[in-house]
C-alpha cells in the first residue's frame, strides 16, 4: 500500500514517514500543498494523510482538487484546528476521516486501517478467502491456522492483490504501490515476490490462487470478491 | 394600533382635524347667525320706520292708511306683524295681519323711556323691533307711543338649521376625504421605518444578514452604522477565530511532536501532562470567542447544521452502520455564532455516535421559552450519580481527571455562554439523553 503525507511541519512529516513505514506502506511526502497535490497527481496512492493548515495551497483546497480529479483513495485529514466547522468543512470537501493534533501514531495507524478497508469495500479488519486468512490489521496472513511467514513487500503484494481479487493488476500497478517514488524499482522483483507468495500460499499448486495473465498481469482467484469475517 | 407609529400620527392627526373641523363648524354658525339677526334687525327697521311715516292722527287717534307700503301687513297671518302701544303697553293699532293672533302682552314691555330710541330683540317665536316716539295726540301734550313690528322667525331660524346641517354634511365629508388623504400620506411616509423594521426582523430570523434597499436621507445613517454594526462584529468574530486557530495550530504543533516522541519512550508522566495542555488550550481558546447573544446576530439554521454533523458523521463511523433519526422542525434557529452551535452539537452528537451501538436521534424544536435540543443514544447511558459531576458549573478543564472527553464540557461552557442549560437524561432508546435549552435572544424592537 502506498501512502502520502502531506504535512509542512518538518518533525511530524517525520514521525509519521517513520511510523507508516514501519507498518510497511510505500511513503511519500509533501512539505507543502503544491507538492502534494503533484505528487497525488502524478502517482496512484492508496491512501492521504493531509494536514488542513498547509502553506501554498491548504489543505482544504488540496482535497477539494483532488476530488475533482476524480481521486478517489481515502482522505485522512490531520488538523491542529479541533472545532467541528474545520473538521466538517474538510469532510465535506471530500476527506473522509479526521485526526486532531496532537495526536496518537496509534489512533493514526487504526484510521489508516479501518480507511483502506473501507477503500476495499470491507468493514471489518480480517478478510477470508477459503483456506486463507488476512488481518489487515496485525499484517499477518494465515492458511488454515498456520500463520505463514512472509516479508512486508510479500504481505502488501498478497493484501494489495486481496483487495482486487478477480480483477487483473499489472506489475507496473503493483510496483506503483509498493514502492514509494523515491525507490529504485525493479519489475523482476514483482515476479520473484508473486513466486514466493504462490509457493508459501499453496506449496503443491492446487488453489491456483494467483494466475498470471499473459501480457496484462497477475489475478488473485481465490473468491470472486473478499469475504467478510467476523473474527477479528 | 396606539403601539405604532402610524397609528399614533393617524390618531394625533384625526384628533386635530376633528377639532379643526368643529372650530369651523362653530365659527361658521356664528358668523351665520349674527349676519341672519343684523339683517332680520335691519329689516324690521326699516319696516318700523315705514309704519312710523304712514301713521297720521285723526280725531284725537292714531291711524294708519289700509294699504301700507309693506303688503304683508295687509296679508292674514302672513307673519309680518306691526302695533302702535302705548307706553304701558296697550295696543292702539294693530296691522290685519296680526287680526287673528292673540300676543303675549310682554312682548310690547320695552325698557325704551327716550323718544328717538329703538330695541331690537329676540322673544319667543319672533323677532321684535320697538321704536319709541313722542307725539301730540291729544291736545298738545306729547304722548310716548311705541311702534312695534314682530315677525315670524321660525322660516328664518329654520333656513340657518338647514344651512347648519349642509353645513355639517360638508365638514364631515371634508373630514373623511382629509383623514384618507392623510392615511395615504402617513403610510407613505412610515414606509422607510415599516421596511426597516421587516428588514431588522428579517435579520432576526436569519433570513438576511443587513439591511437593504433605498432609505430617506434622515435614516441613511441608521441602516448604514446598523450594517457597519453587523459587518464589523461577524468580522470581529471571524478575526478572533481565525487568530485563535493560528494560535492554536502553532501551540499544538509542537505538542504533537512531543507527543508522538513519547509514544516511542513511553513516558506516562510526560505524555499524560501533554494531553493536560493540550485539552486546556482547546478549553480556554474555545470560551475566549464565545459571543454574546443579541436580537441582531444572524440566526442559524439548527436543520442545516445537524445535516451537515451527520453527514460528516456518516463518514466518520461509517463501520459502526449507524442509524440517524433527525426530527428537526423548521422554526428551530439558533441565535448565535454558527461556529458555537457547530461546536456544541459537533461534540454531542460524535459523543453520542461514540456510545451508540445502532441508532442515533437528534430533535430540536423553538418553543417558548426558546430553542430545545435532545440528543438520544442507544448505547449504556450515563449513571444518575455521574451526570451532575459532568455538567457542574464551572467546572474548569484543568481539574479534570486525565482521559475524561472534553466534548460535553466544552458544549456546557458553551451552551452556558448563551445563558442556556444543558441535562443529562435517560433516552428512550436506552442510552443517554442530552438536553439543550437555550433562551428566546431579547427582541431589538416591539413585535
Amino acid at each position: 500500500m502506498r501512502i502520502l503525507i502531506v504535512e509542512d511541519e518538518d518533525h511530524i512529516r517525520q514521525q509519521l514517514r517513520t511510523a507508516m513505514r514501519r507498518q510497511n506502506y510505500a511513503v511519500d511526502v509533501a512539505k507543502d500543498g503544491r507538492e502534494g497535490l503533484y505528487f497525488a497527481t502524478e502517482y496512484p496512492y492508496d491512501l492521504a494523510i493531509i494536514d488542513l493548515g498547509l502553506p501554498e495551497i491548504s489543505g482544504i483546497t488540496l482535497i477539494k482538487e483532488l476530488r475533482e480529479n476524480d481521486k478517489q483513495f481515502p482522505i485522512l485529514i490531520l488538523t491542529a484546528r479541533s472545532d467541528w466547522q474545520d473538521k466538517v468543512e474538510g469532510l465535506e470537501a471530500g476527506a473522509d476521516d479526521y485526526v486532531v493534533k496532537p495526536f496518537q501514531m496509534e489512533e493514526v495507524n487504526a484510521r489508516i486501517n479501518a480507511l483502506l478497508r473501507r477503500s476495499a469495500g470491507s468493514c471489518k479488519p480480517s478478510m477470508s478467502f477459503g483456506p486463507l486468512t488476512i488481518n489487515t490489521t496485525s499484517k499477518v496472513a494465515l492458511i488454515g491456522n498456520t500463520e505463514m511467514t512472509l516479508t512486508s513487500y510479500e504481505y502488501n503484494t498478497l493484501e494489495y492483490l486481496a483487495h482486487n481479487a478477480g480483477k487483473v493488476v499489472s506489475k507496473t500497478e503493483l510496483t506503483e504501490h509498493l514502492y514509494s517514488q523515491d525507490f529504485e524499482r525493479d519489475s523482476n522483483v514483482i515476479e520473484v515476490f508473486i513466486g514466493r507468495l504462490r509457493k508459501k500460499i499453496d506449496p503443491d499448486n492446487q488453489l491456483k490462487a494467483i494466475v498470471t495473465v499473459r501480457g496484462q498481469g497477475y489475478r488473485f482467484m481465490l473468491g470472486a470478491s473478499p469475504q467478510n469475517s467476523l473474527s477479528t | 394600533m396606539i403601539n405604532t407609529l402610524f397609528g399614533r400620527l393617524l390618531v394625533a392627526s384625526v384628533l386635530v382635524l376633528s377639532l379643526f373641523l368643529g372650530l369651523i363648524d362653530y365659527t361658521v354658525n356664528q358668523l351665520t347667525l349674527e349676519n341672519a339677526y343684523e339683517t332680520q334687525q335691519e329689516k324690521l327697521r326699516l319696516q318700523n320706520h315705514a309704519l312710523l311715516y304712514s301713521a297720521r292722527i285723526s280725531n284725537d287717534q292714531i291711524e294708519l292708511p289700509d294699504d301700507l307700503r309693506e303688503v304683508r301687513f295687509d296679508e292674514y297671518e302672513s307673519g309680518l306683524y306691526g302695533f302702535v302701544s302705548d307706553i304701558d303697553g296697550s295696543i292702539l293699532w294693530q296691522s290685519y295681519s296680526a287680526a287673528s293672533l292673540t300676543f303675549d302682552s310682554s312682548i310690547f314691555q320695552t325698557t325704551l323711556n327716550k323718544p328717538g330710541t329703538s330695541q331690537y330683540e329676540i322673544v319667543p317665536g319672533y323677532f321684535a323691533y320697538h321704536h319709541l316716539v313722542s307725539w301730540e295726540i291729544i291736545g298738545d301734550i306729547p304722548q310716548q307711543i311705541i311702534f312695534t313690528v314682530l315677525e315670524d322667525n321660525r322660516p328664518i331660524l329654520k333656513n340657518i338649521d338647514l344651512l347648519q346641517q349642509r353645513l355639517r354634511l360638508w365638514l364631515l365629508i371634508i373630514g373623511l376625504l382629509l383623514t384618507a388623504l392623510l392615511m395615504l400620506i402617513l403610510r407613505w411616509g412610515t414606509k422607510p421605518l415599516r421596511r426597516l423594521a421587516l428588514n431588522l426582523k428579517l435579520i432576526e430570523s436569519g433570513v438576511k444578514n443587513r439591511i437593504e434597499g433605498n432609505y430617506p436621507v434622515e435614516f441613511y445613517h441608521v441602516t448604514n452604522n446598523l450594517n457597519q454594526l453587523i459587518d464589523s462584529e461577524r468580522q470581529q468574530r471571524e478575526r478572533y477565530h481565525s487568530t485563535l486557530a493560528d494560535l492554536a495550530h502553532s501551540l499544538k504543533t509542537p505538542l504533537a511532536v512531543i507527543h508522538t516522541e513519547l509514544d516511542n519512550t513511553h513516558n506516562a508522566l510526560i505524555s499524560e501532562q501533554t494531553q493536560r495542555m493540550d485539552e486546556i488550550i482547546k478549553h480556554q481558546l474555545q470560551r475566549a470567542v464565545v459571543v454574546s447573544p443579541h436580537g441582531l446576530i444572524e440566526a442559524i439554521s439548527v436543520e442545516n447544521c445537524v445535516d451537515r454533523l451527520i453527514s460528516a458523521m456518516k463518514k466518520v463511523y461509517a463501520e459502526k452502520h449507524l442509524a440517524f433519526e433527525i426530527n428537526i422542525a423548521e422554526n428551530a434557529v439558533f441565535k448565535g455564532d454558527q461556529r458555537d452551535l457547530m461546536e456544541v452539537l459537533g461534540n454531542l452528537i460524535d459523543n453520542a455516535c461514540k456510545a451508540s451501538n445502532s441508532k442515533v436521534a437528534v430533535a430540536a424544536n423553538n418553543m417558548p421559552p426558546g430553542l430545545n435540543i435532545e440528543i438520544h443514544d442507544d448505547g449504556s447511558g450515563i449513571p444518575i450519580s455521574s451526570r451532575e459531576n459532568l455538567i457542574k458549573r464551572g467546572h474548569r478543564a484543568d481539574t479534570r481527571y486525565v482521559g475524561q472527553g472534553i466534548g460535553l464540557d466544552v458544549a456546557n461552557d458553551i451552551v452556558e455562554s448563551y445563558n442556556g442549560k444543558l441535562e443529562i437524561a435517560q433516552s428512550i432508546l436506552g442510552g443517554a439523553l442530552i438536553i439543550i435549552r437555550l433562551p428566546q435572544v431579547n427582541k431589538t424592537h416591539g413585535q
